[in-house]
């Protein structure tokens, strides 16, 4: 660890503990504490990663976050930025895309091919043929990239929470402490947020020579410590703010969406590259990220650099690299007047040369580009060009650049925030604050330490006074007074084409040109034509360059070029984090355990499970769901139906409510009968169907579709309240089991259990009645959908499985088998009963279903009554009939939704179909024309392989016609 | 032709069976020790969850619902959402202008009574059935549970006062209580998504170091 400086206070690392990992399969060894990168700079390792378009070597640049080119993974994670990755033992990383390793990444032969490859190449070069769009994707994917996901990587599920306060205070430097502070102190619940490990923000690592930096911030921290109201959660990002003050925070282990009443962003500002020959390769990193590794992790980042100024930060860097044993041949400041204050003294002081007026040129590499070894410097005229003709070398293996920074505003701009640009600061401030918001500190404009401690203040006391903890007089907004901290146009042209003002996608000075001249004049068409900020760091270091140069293409001011728009995510977040933990609810009946424990291959119907069909040892699933339905024809079958909707209805206007809703006639109906109902929508299609049953005067119970309950008792509140009718509305769906036991030996089973005379005389087709079952109240409906004398037994769910597996025993002797929902599908089949929405769609009305029996014919009103009566005056476009096929059909059985063809043209649609069933021959429902639905009629069906099978109109039901057997 | 009807919990298969105290409470069965008193009782106070499902219910809706439960006597809660202890044990909900709920504890059977006489009741009283699923989320952790499943911020809320939510996409409602000084959040959800609630909170329990434990600890009484 050759690099690294003596212990000093304030740095992150604990040198008692070692860490030793390793890096493109070599060990080392850092102390806990370091990020990877910090850990690699300290043994002078200054290739960290590859660029992602041509392969450059890039080393540390800026040590806050956004180093998009030093990207790592481990075979398990990808995509990890080394200037955030903790060492930690056992941890083994390589380099992502590269090809043969970094040191000798293959792939930096895209470069000599550069001049072929300027932005917009591959949406010219590659779009014809198309066929070869695929092959030409898949290699540029190759080429051009970062990390590859394991697929086989087993994720371990990453938890997601709420959490809740006054104010969340979004960074930990000297303004984010101070509103803390100051909002804790008027009472407010304050969470206090930093993606560092460590709070402190620019007072942990900028110091300017100055070592009584670190006790004023151990003095603020030893408040916020003290204080019961501040929460503080460091290595952690503010990764996205929503409406309402959310914000979504995102750790290494998971995601926090917080619900704040007021939000304070202290987030501080991203310093800004300047553009010149060759400013990516390792060694030239920003004046802040040489101060991080002094004074963060005691790694000396050069032992000679030159420092590129165009502010006061650059004298302070010139300064702590100076206090750190780097030695700085130059400080060439980008401004002829120079630096106006003290610190200008302080490093003449220090021996520091300073040559006014002066830029980098160009950054001249060693062998391979992999380290600096001198630059060329040019002074500047007026205009802020380069005098080539007066250029100089001075040797160095090291560029700090402090040029100009930019506010960290992403987040302020999705809570609603506006930003203008300021020529007194020289970047964007907020000039627009929703109520609510605030900022603070350089990210509002002010740099001067106390005025950001003041600032800090100011907003922390706005957000008390927004949620009603402070009613005095509120401190005025504080105003940056000195230099401008940023310089205009940081920019140099050059020749050579590799002056970068975008890291993360290779984008020189002149692809921007290029693309202007292509027409590319505005600030969205630019990003998208040249991709700038549309990498990993999504433009922290490059959108406000390309602002300013596309503001200089167009002779335009930066406020009238604008920026582009901030979405969520600010930062890289790992997908994992936004799956969170699996929440994908799952309804299950009383008897479901009973269901797989026999064997059921379970199929979830809408938002319930159900047992498709119960497997029998070296049966096929059609085998056993015919079995299934043959026991209820020839024996009896028990069928879970606890998934049906089940609503009751009371109230004194309980009968006129269901004429209104449904289509049939009830206001007479005697207690203890069943009807069918049917009900629409206004525009009179179909969207339930189920039974209606009078259990008194004003009271009656309904059966609804599994799927569409809760949408229908829903539609059911809706009526009442703009009817205004006297009613009571329960939705008991959940509430009951209900089990369907149906056959000719049901009855027999029955009686053993239940507590009342079953003979069709006492207990009639049709009629419903109260009883127990086991034990157990229940109410029974006879009804008839799978065609068989049969009973719906409706009991409190708790008492579900109990009734189930009495009736299971009961039956034990009559051969009782289970009958999951494909055999009771096939059962209404054979009998031609319609499930709504699956032979119905969003469009069938009863006529069209041939249910316009259900429709009572006196009533003068009904949901949809009027649509039906002109839909009725209307000739039909299709009709739901049964259809047949031969019983020796060779070749393949149509499927659901497959296409009816007549005289070579689609005629309608299969929309229930058992290819198998207990008549001996396949049977379905369609909609045909209603010209082609006559009994016997002989259409096609188109199948899969696009051959076709011939079927028969045949009347419905296909069995007992005289619905004998469920009488 | 007449049996005992057992009622069972939703989630009874997903309990522990071996090793178990089972105590049965009108018809239901409940585990009322799953690992040893000294466990339970520390895991209570950090973070615990155990199953209440099978304590008698009844739901009561209908405009003449308040003075009838008045008119025998009851404590009627008078803001929608509070929640009153019943004289003989047990709790009655408001839930509604016109919609209360009623739960009997251990060892009382009030409402069982009250049932009985809501069959003769005149006026609009009309009975809704309740078997949601029940379950207690206790000790002090039980917010990171709730943080993890529910956008609701519980810190603040009442002891007492019911809130309907959605707990891991799935309607419920929620009681705070407490359980000796210890914090406690009963959920009664649907009895169709009761074993999916129970495993994700079961799951993140786990994940907090909390433990599933019998209704002992909540009702000493099932232990005597």
């Amino acid at each position: 660890m050759d690099r690294r400086l003596p212990p000093r206070r304030g740095e992150w690392i604990d040198r008692s503990r070692c860490v030793d990992f390793r890096f493109e399969g070599l060990p080392f060894r850092g102390f806990e504490g370091d990020v990877l990168s910090s850990a690699l700079w300290a043994w002078d390792v200054r290739v960290l990663g590859r660029s992602f378009k041509y392969h450059r070597p890039r080393g540390i640049y800026s040590l806050a976050g956004h180093d998009t080119n030093v990207m790592v993974e481990d075979g398990r994670r990808t995509n990890m930025r080394g200037d955030m990755l903790p060492i930690e033992p056992g941890l083994d990383v390589r380099s992502v895309n590269t090809l043969g390793g970094l040191e000798r990444d293959r792939l930096h032969i895209t470069e000599w091919f550069s001049r072929f490859l300027p932005v917009g190449f591959y949406y010219k070069a590659f779009h014809t043929p198309r066929r070869l769009f695929p092959f030409y994707e898949n290699q540029m994917r190759k080429v051009a990239g970062l990390g590859r996901i394991n697929p086989a990587n087993q994720p371990v599920p990453s938890p997601k929470d709420y959490a809740f306060c006054d104010l969340l205070v979004v960074g930990t430097g000297p303004a984010g402490l101070a509103g803390a502070i100051a909002a804790a102190e008027q009472g407010l619940q304050v969470l206090l947020v930093d993606e560092q490990p460590r709070p402190g923000g620019t007072l942990a690592w900028q110091w300017a020579g100055d070592p009584a930096t670190v006790p004023h911030l151990e003095g603020l921290l030893e408040r916020i410590q003290a204080h019961e109201n501040i929460q503080l959660r460091c290595g952690t990002q503010a990764a996205g703010t929503y409406g309402d003050c959310q914000v979504a925070l995102v750790d290494r282990r998971r995601l926090t969406k917080v619900r704040a009443k007021s939000l304070l962003f202290a987030t501080g500002c991203f310093e800004q590259p300047a553009v010149f020959q060759n400013n990516d390769l390792p060694g030239v990193m920003l004046g802040s990220a040489a101060q991080r590794l002094i004074h963060l992790y005691a790694v000396k980042p050069f032992d000679r650099a030159v420092v590129l100024a165009a502010n006061s930060d650059a004298y302070r860097v010139a300064l702590d690299l100076h206090h750190a044993g780097v030695v700085v041949p130059a400080v060439l400041d980008l401004r002829h007047d120079g630096e106006s204050t003290d610190l200008a003294q302080a490093v003449a002081d220090a021996g520091i040369p300073v040559h006014k007026g002066h830029a980098v040129y160009e950054v001249v590499p060693a062998a391979r580009q992999k380290r600096i070894r001198r630059v060329v410097v040019c002074p500047l005229d007026r205009d802020g060009n380069p005098r080539t003709e007066s250029a100089w070398c001075v040797d160095c293996d090291g560029v700090a650049m402090s040029v100009g920074w930019t506010p960290n505003g992403g987040l302020i701009c999705q809570a609603g925030g506006r930003f203008r640009h300021v020529g007194r600061v020289e970047q964007l401030v907020p000039v627009e604050l929703p109520p609510g918001l605030f900022a603070a500190g350089r990210a509002n404009g002010v740099f001067d330490l106390e005025d950001q401690i003041d600032d800090g203040y100011r907003a922390g006391l706005g957000a008390a006074s927004h949620v009603g903890r402070f009613d005095g007089e509120l401190p005025a907004s504080m105003k940056h007074d000195g230099p401008p901290p940023g310089h205009p146009y940081p920019i140099l042209a050059h020749k050579g084409k590799k002056n970068f003002v975008d890291l993360d996608e290779d984008l020189h000075l002149s692809d921007f040109v290029n693309a202007h001249q292509e027409g590319y004049d505005n600030i969205e068409l630019i990003k998208r034509f040249t991709t700038v900020g549309m990498g990993p760091s999504q433009g922290k270091h490059s959108n406000i360059n390309a602002v300013r140069i596309l503001a200089r293409l167009n002779s335009a001011s930066i406020n009238d070029t604008g920026t582009t728009t901030s979405r969520p995510f600010h930062n890289p977040v790992p997908l994992g984090h936004l799956a969170g933990r699996r929440f994908h609810p799952q309804r299950r009946t009383p008897i479901n355990n009973w269901h797989v424990q026999a064997g059921a291959e379970m199929v979830h119907a809408g938002a319930w499970l159900r047992p498709e069909y119960y497997r029998v040892e070296r049966q096929s699933r059609e085998d056993c769901i015919l079995s299934e339905a043959a026991a209820v024809r020839s024996n009896v079958g028990l069928i879970d139906v606890s998934t049906l909707g089940k609503l009751q209805i009371n109230g004194p206007d309980a009968a006129r409510f269901l004429e209104h809703v449904w289509t049939g006639p009830f206001l007479k109906q005697p207690t203890g009968r069943l009807r069918y109902g049917l009900a629409c929508d206004e525009s009179g299609v179909i969207i339930e169907d189920g039974v209606v049953a009078r259990l008194a005067g004003d009271s009656f119970y309904v059966t609804a579709t599994s799927s569409g309950a809760d949408a229908f008792y829903r539609e059911l509140q809706r009526w009442a309240l703009i009817w205004g009718m006297d009613v009571t509305l329960v939705n008991n769906t959940g509430q009951l089991a209900a089990i369907n036991i149906a056959g000719p030996a049901c009855r027999d089973v029955l009686n053993e259990l239940a507590e009342i005379d079953l003979s069709p005389d006492a207990f009639p087709y049709l009629h419903l009645r109260e009883a127990t079952v086991a034990g157990a109240p229940a109410t029974l409906m006879r009804v008839g959908f799978v065609g068989e004398l049969g009973y719906e037994i409706h009991v409190p769910a708790s008492y579900g499985l109990h009734v189930w597996t009495s009736l299971m025993r009961a039956g034990q002797s009559r051969g009782i088998r289970p009958c999951g929902v494909e055999g009771q599908r096939l059962l209404r089949l054979e009998k031609g009963h319609l499930i709504v929405s699956q032979d119905t769609d969003a469009l069938t009305n009863p006529y069209e279903a041939d249910v316009a029996w259900a429709i009572g014919k006196n009533k003068s009103f009904f949901v949809g009554s009027r649509s039906l009566d002109i839909a009725r005056r209307k000739p039909l476009t299709r009709r739901l009939v049964g259809m047949v096929f031969d019983a020796d059909q060779p070749g393949p059985i149509p499927e659901e939704c497959h296409l009816i063809i007549s005289g070579g043209v689609i005629v309608g649609r299969i929309t229930s179909i058992a290819a198998r069933s207990t008549l001996g021959y396949p049977v379905a429902m369609a909609f045909v024309r209603p010209d082609l639905a006559e009994v016997g009629t002989r259409l096609d069906v188109r199948v899969d392989d696009g051959s076709l099978v011939e079927a028969k109109i045949a009347q419905m039901p296909f069995y007992d016609p005289g619905n004998a057997r469920q009488k | 032709m007449s049996e005992p009807a057992i009622r069972q919990s939703p989630i009874k298969h997903l309990l522990p069976q071996d090793g178990t105290v089972e105590h049965s409470v009108g018809g239901v069965s409940f585990i009322v020790r799953i690992h040893s008193e000294n466990f339970e009782r520390r895991a209570m106070q950090s973070l615990a969850i155990c199953d209440l499902s099978g304590l008698r219910t009844l739901g009561v809706k209908g405009p003449d619902a308040e003075s009838w439960l008045a008119s025998l006597g009851i404590d009627v809660p008078a803001a929608i959402f509070r929640s009153r202890p019943l004289p003989e044990g047990g709790m009655i909900v408001r839930f509604a202008k016109d919609e209360f709920f009623l739960e009997d504890s251990v060892g009382n059977s009030a409402v069982t009574a009250i049932a009985a006489r809501l069959a003769s009741a005149t006026g609009q009283v009309y009975r809704v059935e309740h078997q949601e699923a029940t379950f207690l989320l206790v000790g002090s952790r039980s917010l990171e549970v709730l943080a993890q499943t529910c956008g609701i911020n519980f810190r603040d809320a009442a002891v007492r006062h019911v809130i309907f939510t959605r707990v891991a996409g799935v309607s419920c409602s929620i009681l705070p209580e407490t359980v000796g000084e210890v914090p406690a959040y009963r959920f009664r959800v649907d009895p169709g998504y009761a074993e999916y609630l129970w495993e994700r909170l079961v799951e993140i329990c786990e994940s907090l170091d909390g433990s599933v434990i019998g209704a002992g600890c909540v009702f000493p009484e099932l232990l005597q």
